[in-house]
């Protein structure tokens, strides 16, 4: 199998999207993996484009305020709210919304949950880049 | 932007993204570098220089303060070393202020009415002492690789 294909051509069932940006931990998550090939540890939540750019930004900082990830990840505001909600529902996000003066400003922050998560999709990543499945 | 994720695009994005992420961190280790400079400058020009240049390096100083916690207050993203050494009771914070005193007091209280070029590289020794913590600081915020 090629390791430039896509995690779902190779076989792994990819982020099961409910169509809401919901995603559920699939047979290819790390809660339910089942096989011994480092793709069946992708976590299915982490893995989809825009969830993964969310947790990219958030790995590297103590908290973002909204808008400045929707700029930096370039999505809408619906698109973000949306996988941001999927992230929070697993606990790897935490919001919190605050006043500055008269303007409310939406923090979010990764969970320790989450950056252990994180760290565990970018290390099955970098197994299935180097080739080498344990 | 694309559904499917190769290991090597999302690796790829992982790096793009926290790039674009730490720009505004950058930009603030960025602004330590001129704040360091600055101190180095600002006190020799302060206490050796004429009229003209100190009312000159208070300006600057005063804009680049303004600029310097404007821009940090305003910054809508948390970096962990931008908090770090930003933190009002955090050792960069307390070692800049006390060496700034400490420059203040020897320029204001001991200079003598003729300052010879002892005192005039003590005074620059001590400048550069005080940017030290500005300096380290800087470097935190932009060794981490952006």
């Amino acid at each position: 199998m090629s390791e430039t294909h896509s995690a779902r051509e190779a076989g792994h069932p990819g982020p099961a999207d409910d169509g809401a940006g919901r995603a559920t931990r699939g047979a290819g998550s790390a809660a339910g993996g089942t096989g011994s090939h480092p793709r069946h540890g992708l976590d299915d939540v982490i893995h989809a484009p825009v969830r993964l750019s969310i947790m990219a930004a958030l790995s590297v900082t103590d908290k973002a305020e909204f808008r400045f990830l929707r700029d930096t990840i370039e999505v809408s505001d619906s698109l973000l709210s949306k996988h941001v909600i999927t992230l929070e529902e697993a606990g790897y996000v935490s919001v919190e919304k605050a006043f500055v003066g008269k303007r409310p400003r939406t923090w979010l922050a990764i969970t320790d949950e989450g950056r252990q998560a994180f760290h565990d999709y970018v290390s099955v990543l970098r197994r299935l880049t180097e080739g080498s499945p344990q | 932007m694309k559904d499917e994720l190769t290991p090597e695009d999302a690796l790829r994005r992982i790096d793009e993204v926290g790039r674009r992420t730490r720009r505004p961190a950058r930009l603030a280790g960025l602004l330590y570098v001129i704040v360091g400079v600055g101190t180095i400058v600002y006190w020799p020009v302060m206490f050796l220089g004429p009229g003209w240049s100190r009312n000159t390096a208070a300006a600057a100083w005063l804009v680049l303060t303004v600029l310097f916690v404007g821009y940090l207050g305003g910054m809508r993203v948390q970096d962990p070393e931008v908090a770090w050494a930003n933190k009002a009771t955090g050792p960069v914070t307390i070692s800049y202020v006390a060496l700034v005193l400490s420059v203040f007091v020897f320029g204001a209280f001991l200079r003598p009415d003729d300052p010879g070029v002892a005192w005039s590289a003590a005074l620059i020794a001590l400048s550069v002492c005080a940017s030290v913590p500005i300096f380290y600081a800087a470097w935190r915020v932009l060794r981490v690789e952006r």
